[in-house]
């Protein structure tokens, strides 16, 4: 199969599913080498733009979405009408922004950080489903783990959450305060 | 002074944050600053919180206070090591805080941003249930494979230990011909008089169920004249044989 083969079969493939699709799954169904598909997704990437296309196409991780172009929402919505997601409480906000990057974190650690009780605001984002118990500490009591999930990076416009923003500044102020703390 | 509800607050921190904004300060001057009695006159309004969030914010005002006090005394022996000095904790506290809360702030941005892509629900594909072939399937074959299964699972079987169910020592059936003949001998009994002492629990029951089928039949009739006292069993009539 040729890259313009491949590229079409991604793109019919990737509008039925709607959801994020593996990069991995995508080579698997088409019998060629996962670099013909990040070929031919560099392709569809770019032909989206070049031809000022509707849709566009995002990754997650190791997974690709197709998606509408933020750029005409408008129409979407005035069309449509799709149900708005609410926004966030501060609260949320805060407790969702220290779980993405320091994750994994317990409930205890980031009270620590916010100096008030957050199991309201946790027990909202384990119901959004955009974090989840990634694991148990090994201390006293195992206390419960969080890390964020595939739907945060999505809903949150991320490829991987080392698009955080600043997150690298955020993560070394952090280190040199336990570093100076000690 | 004029006060903001402290519900606007997201905690002790977040209003410390605010009051460091207004006041225009660096997070490292607020010791030396109008910043401890802005805290403490905002305590008024401490009644209108639940007593959980209420308490958020006085521990914090006491850290403050304890931080003045300390900054009035001439300086103590320097405290144990490992204990981190509460103005050190505090600030480190509040930058750590204000780092995440403007993070959180910049990913509602971000979240604004995605909120216009739209992506499909994904198609629905109602699945087929995969279709048998029964080409070619004969009587026999079936069998044949039932055998084996049925070969396999004897196999599998093998090594459990067999259970043993013993037969009943007694029934009902030979106990009502025990009693016929006994009472056919002597006309009347007593129920003890039945027993050996080597008599097992069982027996008792099922010579008594025996009395009772008995007693149902009217083929006998009991006597007991006390309450727990002894049984006398008297034959009716002639017993039949066929009782058993």
């Amino acid at each position: 199969m040729d890259l313009a083969g491949v590229s079409a079969a991604v793109e019919a493939m990737l509008f039925v599913a709607g959801e994020p699709v593996a990069v991995n799954d995508l080579s698997a169904v088409l019998g060629t080498d996962r670099a013909a598909v990040v070929a031919a997704l560099d392709g569809i990437r770019k032909r989206y733009s070049d031809e000022s296309s509707g849709l566009c196409i995002r990754f997650v991780d190791d997974k690709v979405q197709l998606c509408t172009d933020a750029r005409w929402s408008e129409y979407v919505e005035k069309l449509l009408q799709p149900e708005k997601t609410r926004t966030f409480s501060q609260s949320m906000l805060e407790t969702l922004s220290i779980i993405a990057y320091k994750q994994p974190v317990t409930r205890a650690e980031i009270e620590a950080v916010r100096g008030v009780r957050c199991e309201y605001a946790v027990n909202q984002l384990l119901q959004s489903g955009l974090i989840d118990v990634v694991g148990r500490k090994n201390a006293v009591g195992k206390p419960a783990l969080f890390g964020t999930t595939e739907k945060f990076l999505i809903r949150f416009g991320l490829c991987s959450i080392s698009e955080l923003p600043r997150r690298d500044e955020i993560l070394n102020a952090q280190q040199q305060e336990a570093f100076e703390s000690k | 002074m004029y006060t903001v509800s402290l519900e606007r607050f997201e905690g002790p921190l977040d209003l410390l944050l605010h009051l460091i904004e207004k006041s225009e300060l660096d997070i490292k001057d607020i010791f030396v600053s109008e910043i401890t009695s802005q805290y403490l006159s905002y305590m008024q309004g401490l009644e209108e919180l639940e007593p959980d969030a209420a308490s958020e914010f006085a521990a914090v005002a006491a850290t403050l206070l304890l931080i003045k006090s300390r900054m009035l005394l001439p300086k103590p022996e320097p405290v144990l090591a490992e204990e981190e000095d509460p103005e050190v904790a505090l600030l480190r506290q509040l930058r750590e805080y204000k780092q995440f809360k403007e993070a959180g702030e910049e990913l509602a941005v971000l979240k604004e941003s995605a909120d216009r892509a739209f992506s499909r629900l994904p198609e629905e594909f109602p699945k087929q249930p995969p279709k048998v072939d029964l080409e070619g399937v004969t009587a026999d074959a079936l069998y044949e494979s039932f055998i084996t299964i049925m070969l396999k699972l004897d196999k599998r079987k093998t090594g459990e230990p067999v259970r043993r169910v013993s037969r009943d020592a007694f029934n009902i059936g030979d106990r009502i011909s025990y009693l016929g003949s006994v009472l056919a001998k002597r006309g009347s009994v007593a129920f003890s008089e039945l027993f050996s002492e080597e008599s097992t629990r069982m027996e008792l029951i099922v010579t008594f169920m025996a009395l009772l089928e008995l007693l149902a039949g009217g083929s006998v009739k009991a006597e007991q004249r006390d309450l727990f006292g002894e049984i006398t069993i008297t034959a009716a009539k002639e017993l039949s044989r066929e009782g058993a």
